[in-house]
């Protein structure tokens, strides 16, 4: 039996419904991320579950205990806030001893568990610092010590990385997943950050409009998507329209070229209107590139990204774009240029709706 | 541009002088007790009346409770109103701009209506229901400027979220309001409480028609019997009014050099 489960969760404020009838089941110990965009019904859920929104409809259960009729302050949750949310008026010190004190603990357990705490962040030097004397990233991973101080059940993170600059988020939140393997804490996060959720979860709920359009390891959501939504939001995606040849042989045209997909379309006809999906890096126009699929298409522009080259193709109507890995002694296609794109028909998925 | 400066150097030196010039006649008339020298011997005499003390003394005390009490009624109130009643704002900020508005005539004769010793709660029947009945106008007096203060000062941080911290932490409502609200709001509280002191020593109408022995009604009961007291007793008001000016000052600044402590 899962450690939180989620039943039939369902919240509405006024006459707008934000979460519909949402279930879940999440493992101890497990990371599991709710990814999508603004206004999508996340940071509702990640706040029913600690309390300070009630359910319209459904159950919080953890540890096989109902949530329902518990306060926030009787749930033994930690939560980290995207404003940090550090009491401006205590130091280091008193902000991670807090929950402690409130708890009762003595004076020598506090000072062992603040100590371990500030360890754990490696900030045992700023014990006696201010907020307002730290920087983002210092003041997040002390909200972080604070919330684990008092050993939580669940640990809730609330976008705690949005208000930090592009570094200290990727370390930080490296950090994050070292700490919740270590302690082995149930947490729950949320953030709008594909490739946050990508790189530290478990598992990542996808959601879209108060529903979860897909649940799965991050490898599952990036590589096969469940539905449209989540494969325009989870990283880059090229969506190509076609029309379905001949559906019992998986046939397609796009741009008028024929092509046989892997997946069924059994159950469309020929001339059906059909969506397809092809990541940016699973094409290539390299001699001698890899693939059991073709598609010739006209060179619109090229882009230098980094580590990448990113080249955009017109193949009919559909503007097709793939990844080249930077190599100075590339020669780039130029614009007006007929290429042929290979790749692996495995790699072009049906969307469905 | 130098026309355009010294345009504004002569209009702030008579706006000063606007101020300056009475309050200095005030001041000099206040030394010339003795004849052919300047003195403090009106101040002396002040001092030296026993009526002076008491009727200060009184005010001061009034003040205190008026701050005390008025903090308690205000700083629960504006937290809960932004945490919880965010709708409700501008009818309390309505309400507590009333006194501005009403005169303090009207609101004590509607006192003596309302807790007069024949009617249900009587407040006047008593010295010690009068004094309670006189804090709660002084109360009444400085809510415009106490909440406004504290509200102010509750703007500058993210109660909500400080809230949530605390309670997810296992903080109960008394905990929360008393270690992580309340210091944090203390510059707005301080300020607020200047005001408060700065209004009730002052205060006439209110403790003449509720007959308390008040500083306001001693100010004018030597202003209509001697000659160089009452500019002394004017300039020793000013001097407090100063004082807790410059005291919001110095609070204010101190608030913003560093964190207000538990």
């Amino acid at each position: 039996m899962a450690f939180l489960t989620l039943t039939n969760i369902q919240k509405s404020f006024g006459p707008v419904q934000v979460v519909h009838n949402f279930n879940m089941g999440i493992d101890k110990g497990e990371f599991v991320s709710f990814l999508g965009p603004s206004g999508c019904g996340k940071t509702t859920i990640l706040r029913m579950i600690a309390g300070f929104e009630s359910p319209s409809d459904g159950s919080v259960i953890i540890d096989g205990k109902n949530q329902g009729s518990l306060k926030p302050n009787q749930r033994n949750i930690g939560m980290v806030f995207q404003a940090y949310a550090l009491f401006p008026n205590m130091n280091v010190h008193d902000n991670v001893a807090f929950g402690l004190k409130v708890a009762g603990a003595s004076k020598t357990e506090i000072d062992q568990r603040v100590k371990q705490m500030l360890g754990l962040i490696k900030l045992e030097h700023l014990a006696d610092r201010f907020p307002y004397q730290l920087s983002g990233g210092q003041q997040q991973r002390v909200a972080l010590a604070r919330a684990l101080a008092v050993k939580p059940q669940v640990l809730l993170l609330d976008e705690p990385l949005s208000a930090l600059d592009a570094k200290i988020r990727v370390s930080l939140r490296e950090e994050i997943r070292q700490i919740q393997q270590q302690l082995g804490i149930t947490t729950v996060f949320v953030t709008h950050d594909q490739e946050e959720a990508l790189s530290i979860s478990d598992r990542i709920v996808v959601m879209n409009a108060g529903h979860a359009d897909q649940i799965g390891t991050p490898f599952e959501i990036y590589n096969t998507p469940a539905t449209r939504f989540v494969a325009s939001f989870v990283g880059t995606l090229n969506i190509i329209e076609g029309k379905v040849a001949d559906p019992s042989a998986g046939a397609v045209t796009i741009g008028g070229q024929r092509i046989s997909l892997r997946e069924s379309i059994a159950g469309l006809k020929g001339g059906d209107s059909i969506s397809l999906a092809l990541r940016p890096e699973a094409g290539s126009i390299a001699e001698g590139a890899r693939g059991d699929t073709a598609l010739i298409g006209e060179v619109v522009s090229t882009s230098f990204l980094g580590s990448v080259i990113r080249t955009k193709l017109r193949v009919g109507s559909d503007i097709i774009s793939f990844d080249t890995f930077n190599d100075p002694g590339l020669t780039l296609p130029v614009s007006g240029e007929n290429v042929t794109l290979r790749f692996a028909a495995k790699d072009l998925l049906v969307i469905r709706e | 541009m130098k026309a355009q400066r010294l345009g504004a150097w002569i209009a702030i030196a008579i706006g000063a002088s606007y101020f300056i010039i009475p309050l200095l006649g005030t001041l000099e008339f206040s030394l010339r007790m003795r004849r052919g020298e300047y003195s403090f011997d009106a101040y002396q005499s002040v001092f030296a009346d026993i009526q002076f003390r008491e009727t200060f003394g009184y005010s001061m005390m009034m003040a205190l409770l008026t701050i005390i009490f008025g903090m308690l009624l205000v700083v629960p109130t504006a937290y809960w109103v932004r945490l919880r009643l965010p709708q409700v704002r501008p009818v309390v900020e309505f309400i507590t701009l009333l006194p501005l508005v009403i005169p303090a005539i009207v609101i004590v004769f509607g006192y003596l209506r309302l807790y007069n010793s024949s009617s249900m709660l009587p407040l006047t029947g008593s010295t010690s229901g009068t004094n309670a009945l006189l804090m709660f106008s002084y109360m009444t007096l400085s809510l415009p400027y106490m909440y406004r203060a504290v509200d102010t000062a509750m703007r500058a941080i993210d109660v909500r979220t400080l809230t949530e911290a605390a309670e997810s932490l296992g903080a109960k409502w008394p905990t929360i309001l008393f270690r992580c609200i309340f210091p944090n709001v203390m510059s707005g509280v301080l300020s607020g409480s200047f005001i408060t002191f700065a209004i009730v020593m002052g205060e006439f109408t209110m403790a003449a028609l509720l007959n308390r022995p008040a500083f306001g009604p001693y100010l004018q009961l030597v202003g209509a019997n001697k000659a160089y007291e009452p500019s002394a007793l004017a300039v020793i008001a000013f001097a407090i009014t100063w004082l807790s000016m410059g005291l919001i000052q110095l609070v204010s600044r101190f608030q913003k050099s560093a964190p207000a402590k538990a």
